[in-house]
């Protein structure tokens, strides 16, 4: 973090200052919209339905995150791995409270924002929320298991999904409504909760690094997209988001939504799934630091030349997911076309945080800040593009695309800027 | 040839006043023991790492531009960040970085036979063991044929062939007019291969001159020990020993 914070101040200052403030921002938004948020839920039952699929939805997602980044086993290292401590201390202080802590963390802003809405419904909205962060994580360590051939994948993932069908995203459309039964939610976040920690309390080990490539790669944009597409924790992001789009899509689906949002919003997951490729790539790039800096290359030239290898690779796991939405729940492409400015906006601005504060595979507090730093200038983005859009006729068409457009191209040239300084 | 190097890490200064010069066509060896500074030196010489104060020039070149980059090849101690691509893809990629050199395979295919790793040469860098990662790194600095080459930790790792066959490319690299700079704890290595050595210690030259200048009557090692004051430390460590 101090390395980033020399590298780019304003941008990690900024970025440190948004997560502080993070806190009062989300009870001003919710104090703000509280009134309306509830009187149009309790007017409108598919209204209420649609924000909290999408809000667990969003809960889902970060417990994938959370599940994937919990330090582990392997935070002990070679040598302290092999000393004499339990198994049961090691899940306890390396997966469980870090989960807790993150938890907790990203709990304090959804409280804050959700008391004002749901009032005295609020514990029963955080009951659902947890239980969708539970089901997320679960999903993600069945994910791990199958990928590493174990059959009790198999089963995490049967229980997952007969949690799932159990509806957590009801509890939280009806605290909407200023329903507060909170039994069924905690309930279904108890579970949830256990089968996550029970499936990553038996979370099969890593296996080596093993294999030959298929193909050769020749220079370094090709060379970006086969480090990029052959790095595991990528590779696993990309399955994920590809299955979470068509899994989704299915599940919004059968929950009732129409073909509509059950596309929009499994594509747009999907692609919130593709851009940790962006915003990995910088930290990725910066491991082999040696290679690109001791070579007698432009640095910019070289970030550029990454950046666009990541924005590349993001777009193609991108477009797998939208594509596997649009199977499950089928609708005009065209239909799905203002996601393409979304996405784009979105790589470009993971692209920022990424090379402003690097993505590190093995560290769960860089990645933490990482994605801290993507939540920052994502948000900067979306605020300042809110408010430029009609100031120069660029809210739909054509005109947004090419909005859309320039500012993704103008976060490539800040990452590379950002990157190539550093260098 | 660099003059006066200092370099820190905030507040710890790292080397200071270093001043040495690897003339074409001989193998300069730094020598000194962990943390003296070693792998900041070469660091510096490659470009990686800016010096607070000094110089350092490279076939004429100030060091710190494309143009003195491009007189230099690096062998690090560990070729990080790369363990998604195979041996082909790394010498692939490095002869892309410095603009297609001539020559550049089949130097590169006498390497790989030299070390005896083509059979090796599609398989992921992080499925090999840290000893052929650093043959492959080897492979792809080699093969540039740069006026300097530059080598971390020259036998870190590497089997008693290796080092064997390690020896031989980089003799062969001097004889062909280039010049070579290594960092290595291993001193009968440095007494073989190299022409001359840099003593160092806490960041400082202690001793430097050929080979038979520094070692003088004695081995290089007995020179080392007496050079960073660690002879007299032996006794003591042998005293201590006791209590184990």
């Amino acid at each position: 973090m101090s390395a980033a914070f020399v590298a780019s101040p304003l941008l990690v200052g900024a970025g440190v200052l948004g997560v502080a403030m993070l806190p009062a921002v989300a009870l001003w938004f919710g104090t703000r919209l509280g009134p309306t948020l509830r009187e149009a839920a309790a007017e409108d039952a598919a209204l209420a339905r649609s924000l909290a699929l999408s809000a667990c939805l969003a809960a889902a997602l970060a417990g994938v995150a959370l599940a994937l980044i919990a330090p582990g086993v392997r935070a002990l290292g070679a040598q302290l791995a092999a000393a004499p401590v339990s198994r049961l201390s090691t899940l306890l202080g390396l997966t469980l409270v870090p989960f807790v802590f993150a938890l907790t963390f990203l709990a304090l802003p959804v409280l804050l924002f959700l008391v004002p809405v749901t009032h005295s419904a609020t514990p029963a909205a955080c009951a659902s929320l947890g239980a969708s962060v539970g089901l997320g994580a679960a999903v993600a360590e069945a994910t791990l298991a199958l990928a590493r051939r174990a059959a009790r994948g198999l089963g995490v993932a049967g229980a997952t999904a007969a949690l799932a069908a159990l509806d957590p995203a009801r509890g939280l459309a009806e605290a909407f409504q200023g329903d507060g039964a909170v039994s069924r939610p905690a309930l279904l976040a108890f579970a949830s909760l256990v089968l996550w920690f029970g499936a990553a309390a038996t979370r099969p080990a890593e296996p080596a690094v093993r294999g030959s490539a298929r193909f050769v790669a020749r220079g370094p944009f090709a060379v970006a997209i086969a480090r990029y597409g052959r790095a595991r924790q990528l590779r696993r992001q990309a399955v994920a988001s590809v299955a979470l789009a068509g899994g989704g899509a299915v599940l919004l689906r059968g929950l009732g939504s129409t073909h509509e949002v059950a596309s929009v919003f499994a594509a747009a997951t999907g692609l919130f799934g593709a851009a940790l490729v962006p915003l990995a790539a910088p930290g990725l790039d910066r491991l082999a630091g040696w290679v690109w800096r001791s070579a007698p290359r432009s640095q910019l030239a070289l970030a550029l030349c990454h950046a666009a290898a990541a924005l590349t690779a993001a777009a193609a796991v991108g477009g797998a997911a939208t594509l596997a939405a649009l199977a499950a729940a089928p609708i005009a492409p065209g239909d799905l076309a203002p996601l393409a400015a979304f996405g784009a906006v979105l790589f470009g601005a993971a692209l920022v945080a990424g090379a402003a504060v690097p993505w590190h595979a093995e560290r769960a507090t860089e990645q933490l800040a990482s994605y801290a730093a993507f939540a920052a200038v994502a948000l900067l983005l979306s605020g300042g593009l809110a408010r430029l859009a009609p100031l120069v006729g660029a809210r739909s068409g054509a005109a947004a695309a090419t909005l859309a457009a320039v500012t993704a191209f103008g976060c490539v040239l800040a990452s590379a800027a950002i990157s190539g300084r550093r260098a | 040839m660099v003059d006066r190097l200092e370099l820190r890490y905030g507040d710890v200064v790292a080397v200071s006043q270093l001043s040495f010069a690897v003339e074409p066509g001989r193998v300069v060896g730094l020598l000194g023991p962990n943390g003296c500074g070693k792998t900041s030196t070469l660091r510096a010489v490659v470009g990686l790492l800016r010096p607070v104060g000094g110089r350092v020039v490279v076939n004429g070149v100030p060091q710190g531009s494309i143009a003195a980059r491009a007189q230099v090849a690096y062998v690090p101690d560990e070729p990080t960040g790369l363990d998604e691509l195979c041996a082909e893809e790394l010498l692939a990629l490095v002869r892309t970085l410095y603009r297609s050199p001539a020559g550049y395979d089949v130097r590169a295919e006498a390497l790989v036979h030299a070390f005896d790793i083509a059979a090796r040469s599609r398989v992921f860098l992080g499925a090999l063991s840290h000893g052929q990662r650093r043959i492959v790194s080897m492979i792809a600095a080699f093969a540039l044929a740069r006026p300097l080459v530059v080598v971390d930790e020259a036998t870190a790792a590497l089997d008693p062939e290796a080092v064997a066959v390690l020896r031989e490319v980089l003799r062969a690299l001097a004889r062909g007019g280039g010049g070579v700079l290594l960092a290595t704890q291993e001193l009968a290595f440095a007494e073989r291969v190299c022409d001359d050595v840099v003593l160092l210690s806490a960041g400082r030259v202690v001793a430097s001159g050929t080979v038979a200048e520094v070692a003088g009557e004695g081995t290089l090692e007995q020179a080392f020990l007496d050079a960073v004051g660690a002879g007299s430390r032996l006794a003591e460590v042998r005293r201590d020993l006791g209590a184990l």
